[in-house]
């Protein structure tokens, strides 16, 4: 395909700021990774990560608990700021978020129907079933959006929004429903799952996640300068020579399969699609070409630091960790909107 | 330790003042988990801690959960000593936790099972 | 040149276009001139390839318009369109060199600044190189976006260049200025300026041939000394003659 060899424009005082912030914020993740590791009900000093006298059970505990959670927690934190960081993009709203066109609310729908109507179910289903519903779920709330924008004759965003919306009522209203249905332990695992938790992280879930949430993103940095383009109209990108139907379908699909995957290792965490591209544009600006690969790394280190948090605050006990990232990211969404009510940075 | 269930997260474990722990309690056993109040998230790194020697679910949890082998698969939970030695104990929900004339019934047949095992 | 042959198109069973015939030709400024409504911009709309017409073709350089790839024609013609919000804080001279965005594979990034820099002087906005769009007034936002437009086909030679409406945001001043921009960059580069406008007054004093459409036809076309009178304005623009000759002495 012609827009993988596609160099980027780079100008010169772009280039100036990339390479350092990316390498700033990959030093960053690197240490809240280490520090990460070793804090936890059986704690583990820092040398100790790298192999040096370790009991059986810290061993155990890093390799089979903690190593694979961390590492979800850096796959689903970054898979989640850059498809937040690009829907932010292609629907040319700052507000926009993967949980906006329904995505989350329908892999929410998805895993209560599972839940509720299928029952339960013995070896493979009974231990991915979930994830594998979540994802499904999250993949046909994306192509019913497409039908709807093809009915239309164009990819217009607006009908896209729209139908989002109207998925995530839709998909909203049906969790309520089987809601009423469910029994008391049915009820009790839906409601922890749509707060989101990396507890149940395995080798197996971080291996699926990687190798979903990392091309997709590659892709969607390769196709960060054209998303550039796009921020000055359809019609402009047009124009400047930007295809923007394959551009739109190819930022929709990888969205939805990055968040799809995300989702169905984690359950519903909300904000960090929202949250760090506001942070990451408020001090490196728009650029999508440093947009993405830096909101991956900033929704990376955030969602470890709150999943750190999520697992230690209340010991034995573990906090869903979509609460956590709730209560950070909610008031500081609704700090963002007074700025931008403010109209000093015209966000 | 008593797992309400698991699906996906971390499991859900009893702590004090469920009917979890009564039923353990009447049955002569300890519930590990002393620390919190009701069902919880149950961290996995506290659950090799807590150490727990047999599991107890509802037959109705093991189901969901996949059977028994993919609940011993389950992160925290298979570092336990009780998944090493397969001591998991399963029963009805209803009459392990239901509290009413089969009370008695249910805790002696939990004890006469961690006996056993 | 750029000729339209028997073109119609009709949206929602309504018919916006229909049976235009008319040619643009390099070297001038043309306007498109016309009441609200007329169809002006959708014809801009068919002239830039973005709309499909139901019937009739778009020959650009004779050859048919939509045998052309998103890429070729993106080094040939240039569009200003009406404002577009941008809700993003890019800097006004990041929003130029996205007009540069067809040279991408070139590499140029110096040829690319330096057009940059360029365009923005001849727009008077240089000065606003650092400030960030959305912060931008209505008429220093449409200045930068012609920068933009410019530099992107600032090395073509008999390009096209398509402005719907370039003037509505400006002062007298940099009405004048741009106008003159427009004049001398026809003029050197062999540009074909294709201009949708409303005001009678910059149309007559600068450009080339004027088109008026009413009703989607085009009623009257021809050199904008000439057209642009009071029998033309009365029938155009549906004004009773004596406001129309008011209007006119006005203007000229």
């Amino acid at each position: 395909m012609n827009f993988l060899l596609k160099p980027v424009l780079v100008p010169l005082f772009f280039m100036q700021l990339k390479i350092p912030v990316l390498l700033l914020l990959g030093i960053l993740l690197l240490t809240t990774g280490m520090i990460a590791a070793s804090i936890g009900a059986v704690s583990i000093p820092l040398t100790g990560i790298i192999g040096v006298n370790l009991t059986d059970q810290q061993e155990a505990v890093l390799t089979s608990i903690r190593l694979p959670r961390i590492l979800l927690a850096v796959i689903v934190g970054g898979s989640l700021a850059v498809s937040g960081a690009a829907m932010q993009g292609l629907f040319r709203n700052p507000l926009a978020d993967p949980g906006l066109i329904g995505i989350a609310t329908s892999a929410a729908l998805a895993v209560a129907l599972v839940l509720v109507l299928a029952g339960p179910m013995a070896g493979f289903f009974g231990l991915y079933g979930l994830s594998l519903a979540a994802f499904l779920g999250a993949l046909l709330a994306c192509f019913i959006i497409f039908r709807f924008a093809r009915l239309t004759g164009s990819f217009s965003v607006t009908y896209m929004l729209l139908t989002g919306i109207a998925i995530n009522a839709l998909s909203a209203a049906g969790v309520g429903f089987l809601t009423f249905l469910s029994d008391d332990q049915q009820l009790r695992t839906l409601t922890f799952w749509t707060m989101g938790s990396l507890g149940g992280a395995l080798w197996v879930s971080v291996l699926v996640a990687t190798t979903i949430v990392v091309p997709t993103g590659l892709l969607l940095v390769r196709n960060a300068r054209e998303l550039n383009i796009l921020l000055l109209g359809e019609n402009e990108a047009r124009y400047l020579g930007v295809d923007e139907e394959r551009l739109k379908r190819t930022i929709i699909i990888c969205t939805a399969l990055s968040v799809g995957a995300a989702i169905s290792v984690s359950g519903i965490i909300g904000f960090v699609g929202l949250v760090v591209p506001h942070l990451v544009r408020l001090i490196f600006g728009p650029d999508h070409r440093l947009l993405i690969p830096a909101s991956a790394l900033l929704g990376a280190i955030l969602l470890l630091v709150a999943d750190t948090i999520a697992r230690t605050i209340v010991a034995p006990a573990e906090m869903p960790v979509g609460i956590l990232t709730s209560l950070i990211g909610g008031p500081f969404f609704l700090w963002l909107l007074v700025r931008q009510f403010s109209g000093r940075t015209g966000l | 330790m008593f797992i309400l269930q698991h699906t996906g997260g971390a499991p859900l474990v009893a702590g004090t003042n469920t009917a979890a722990d009564s039923i353990i309690k009447l049955a002569g056993g300890i519930n590990v988990v002393s620390d919190y109040e009701g069902y919880k998230p149950l961290s996995p790194e506290a659950a090799v801690n807590l150490a727990p020697e047999i599991l107890l679910l509802t037959t109705q949890g093991v189901e969901q959960a996949g059977g028994e082998e993919s609940l011993l698969l389950v992160p925290g939970v298979a570092l336990t000593p009780a998944a090493k030695e397969q001591h998991i104990i399963a029963m009805d929900a209803l009459l392990l936790l239901g509290f009413g004339p089969r009370t008695a019934e249910a805790a002696l047949e939990l004890n006469r099972r961690s006996n056993d095992l | 040149m750029i000729t339209v042959d028997n073109l119609s198109y009709s949206a929602a069973r309504q018919q916006i276009l229909e049976n235009i015939n008319v040619t643009f030709e390099a070297g001038k400024i043309s306007a498109i001139l016309g009441p609200n409504g007329a169809g002006k911009s959708t014809l801009l709309k068919c002239l830039t390839g973005s709309l499909v017409p139901d019937n009739g073709f778009v020959l650009l350089d004779g050859q048919r318009l939509e045998t052309y790839s998103l890429s070729e024609l993106s080094v040939k013609r240039a569009v200003l369109s009406q404002s577009n919000p941008i809700s993003f804080p890019f800097l006004a001279k990041e929003i130029v060199l996205m007009g540069r965005n067809p040279y991408a594979l070139a590499k140029t990034h110096a040829v690319d600044e330096e057009i940059v820099h360029e365009t923005l002087d001849l727009m008077d906005a240089w000065h606003l190189r650092d400030r960030s769009f959305p912060t931008l007034s209505g008429g220093e936002q449409q200045r930068v976006q012609f920068a933009r437009v410019l530099s992107q086909i600032w090395d073509q030679k008999s390009a096209y260049l398509f402005l719907d409406e370039p003037t509505s945001a400006l002062d007298l001043k940099h009405q004048y200025q741009v106008m003159e921009l427009i004049r001398d960059q026809c003029t050197k580069k062999n540009l074909t300026v294709i201009i949708v406008m409303h005001d009678l007054n910059i149309a007559y004093q600068s450009t080339d041939i004027s088109c008026f459409i009413k009703n989607g036809r085009i009623r009257i076309e021809g050199d904008s000394q000439n057209v642009i009178c009071a029998d033309t304005l009365a029938e155009v623009y549906d004004l009773p003659s004596s406001f129309a000759a008011r209007h006119i002495n006005f203007t000229h």
